[in-house]
């Protein structure tokens, strides 16, 4: 699985390519991890395939940064991927997007709720 | 009548399930090229890619094989691995997505297999676990 990353306004936007599999969902998980960035948006155009490996990846994903007052945003999955979403309940659970833009702009807001909370205190 | 037959067999490594999908995808697209047929075999192969992984990471097993036939509207596989018994038709689960990462091994995989295949049987044979699954990927009579 190829991984690109690139920093806006602070959300690691995080483009993938391939299959997220078992041989690949843990190296997904880490390097998504190693980007320290507690406002994530993955855009999965380019993922063909996604089996219960690569949801668990992107569960744990959404823990982890929901954990540290962070959040996932997935965008753009092709049919095949959200399909295993809605059938396992994880849509409900994940926010899926359907371009970066809105991924983005849902961030953004989440950030700046964040930082304003912050203020306050 | 078999209109075409696959198979497959590899040591069990996750890299070995990707192939074999792979090629159980190709297989099926080259019979079966219409749209409606392309999103049932969506369904099959992450079914199948289910099916293996279990097979990988729990069974033990020391190799895996797997049989395709196709007629001409179903597709039948056969995969066989000489790992522990385990029988998916009577595993009792109801996954929830909340609890993803503690689920039971394998839990949420079979719960696909068997949300997304028309058939599936189980048996345990001289020493092989031979789980069968079938699709149906086209109605009879459609071109």
């Amino acid at each position: 699985m190829e991984l690109t990353v690139d920093i806006q306004h602070g959300v690691a936007v995080i483009g993938l390519s391939g299959d997220l599999v078992a041989s690949t969902a843990d190296d997904l998980r880490e390097r998504i991890s190693a980007e320290s960035c507690p406002y994530v948006l993955l855009d999965l155009s380019h993922v063909g395939f996604v089996d219960s490996s690569g949801l668990r990846a992107f569960m744990a994903t959404h823990k982890r940064l929901a954990e540290s007052d962070g959040m996932l945003v997935c965008a753009r999955p092709n049919s095949a991927v959200e399909k295993i979403f809605r059938m396992t309940g994880a849509d409900r659970k994940l926010t899926i997007v359907a371009t970066r833009q809105e991924g983005l702009k849902v961030l953004l807001a989440r950030m700046r709720a964040s930082h304003g909370d912050e203020g306050h205190r | 009548m078999d209109r075409a037959k696959l198979a497959i067999s590899f040591e069990p490594d996750f890299r070995g399930v990707d192939a074999a999908r792979k090629a159980i995808d190709g297989f099926c697209r080259g019979l079966f090229d219409d749209h409606e047929a392309g999103c049932r075999i969506d369904d099959l192969c992450l079914a199948v890619a289910e099916a293996l992984n279990n097979a990988v990471e729990h069974s033990g097993a020391r190799s895996i094989a797997v049989d395709v036939t196709a007629n001409e509207t179903n597709v039948l596989l056969t995969i066989a691995n000489d790992g522990t018994p385990f029988d998916p038709t009577q595993y009792e689960l109801r996954p929830s997505i909340d609890d993803c990462e503690q689920l039971p091994e394998g839990g949420f995989g079979v719960a696909i297999v068997r949300e997304l295949v028309d058939e599936i049987a189980y048996r345990y044979v001289d020493g092989r676990n031979l789980l069968s699954l079938g699709k149906q990927l086209r109605a009879r009579g459609e071109a």
